[in-house]
């Protein structure tokens, strides 16, 4: 999309560019940073409530400056999530909570038993990284961002976000002990 | 999904395998369609920031009035070979700081 600084699009236009480009990986990233379904979907709406208020003041700017403008509310609107939240309420309600709403309903029950196991386990897999590991992984999987733009909003370098990308999925691939086929063959011989 | 070329400390078959648990996961974690549109309508259809005076509401009236002059400005004035200056002197800005955020930029003279 091309930068608005001509002002062509109207508000609600210009909302709706900005929701579609961002929300993703927006959502990413407050679900890595609270690992909390419920949570990340209440900053999300108040994050875009903030960017429909200020749209004016959004729309002068181009759309590098647009995300950046995103991600800092996001940081502060984080710093007021914790600094509001004296009790670390439990992170196990967290990304299993949409899992009925989702599992697609065509499947035969077994094989939906299947899936909404493996979600659950990929689930807890993805609770346990640290917050950093976990953001990182959200940020590149759900929200479609690469290393060089996961870098530029969490301010790291693009080769420390991939280093940590490869951790977390170590990590993941041991909690979820996925193993080579001959790895397997031989356990079981 | 967005997978360049990451680092990896995993062989070629645990990655394809974790790719594809991630794949799944992806498409039953990420926001559909019906919390898309169930969020955007709650924000298109949230109510104006609560007010503690008149006053307030008398300036985010005009701010808002503001804005929309300024953007039927920058929209139609270019096209008719006229430049808009919207920066006025400083020692005739009546500045108007109610709210944190609120920054005109169609200021009164």
């Amino acid at each position: 999309m091309p930068s608005d600084k001509c002002g062509l699009l109207p508000p609600e236009a210009f909302f709706e560019q900005i929701y579609a480009s961002h929300r993703q990986s927006l959502h990413a990233y407050f679900l890595g940073r609270t690992g909390d379904g419920e949570v990340a979907l209440d900053l999300l709406q108040e994050i875009f409530l903030r960017a429909w208020r200020n749209l004016a003041r959004l729309q002068e700017k181009a759309a590098d400056q647009q995300r950046y403008w995103l991600f800092t509310v996001a940081k502060n609107l984080l710093t007021d999530y914790y600094r509001h939240q004296r009790v670390q309420t439990s992170a196990q309600t967290a990304l299993h909570d949409q899992t009925l709403e989702t599992l697609p309903t065509q499947k035969a029950p077994d094989a939906q038993i299947e899936v909404r196991e493996q979600l659950q386990q990929l689930d807890q897999a993805i609770q346990q990284l640290p917050e950093n590991l976990r953001t990182i992984l959200l940020m590149q999987v759900l929200g479609d961002l690469n290393s060089t733009q996961i870098g530029d909003i969490l301010e790291l370098p693009a080769g420390t976000v991939r280093y940590q990308l490869a951790m977390a999925r170590k990590r993941l691939s041991e909690a979820l002990q996925l193993k080579e086929i001959g790895q397997l063959k031989q356990n079981q011989g | 999904m967005n997978f360049e070329s990451i680092e990896t400390f995993l062989p070629d078959e645990v990655n394809a395998q974790l790719d594809q648990r991630l794949a799944v996961w992806r498409s039953h974690r990420q926001l559909g369609p019906l919390q898309v549109a169930t969020l955007r309508q709650a924000i298109l259809e949230a109510p104006e920031q609560t007010s503690t005076g008149g006053w307030e509401v008398h300036v985010n009236y005009l701010n808002r009035s503001f804005a929309q002059i300024n953007f039927d400005l920058r929209r139609f004035l270019p096209a008719r070979g006229i430049t808009y200056h919207y920066q006025a002197s400083p020692k005739n800005i009546v500045q108007l700081h109610i709210t944190p955020d609120w920054q005109p930029y169609l200021k009164l003279a």
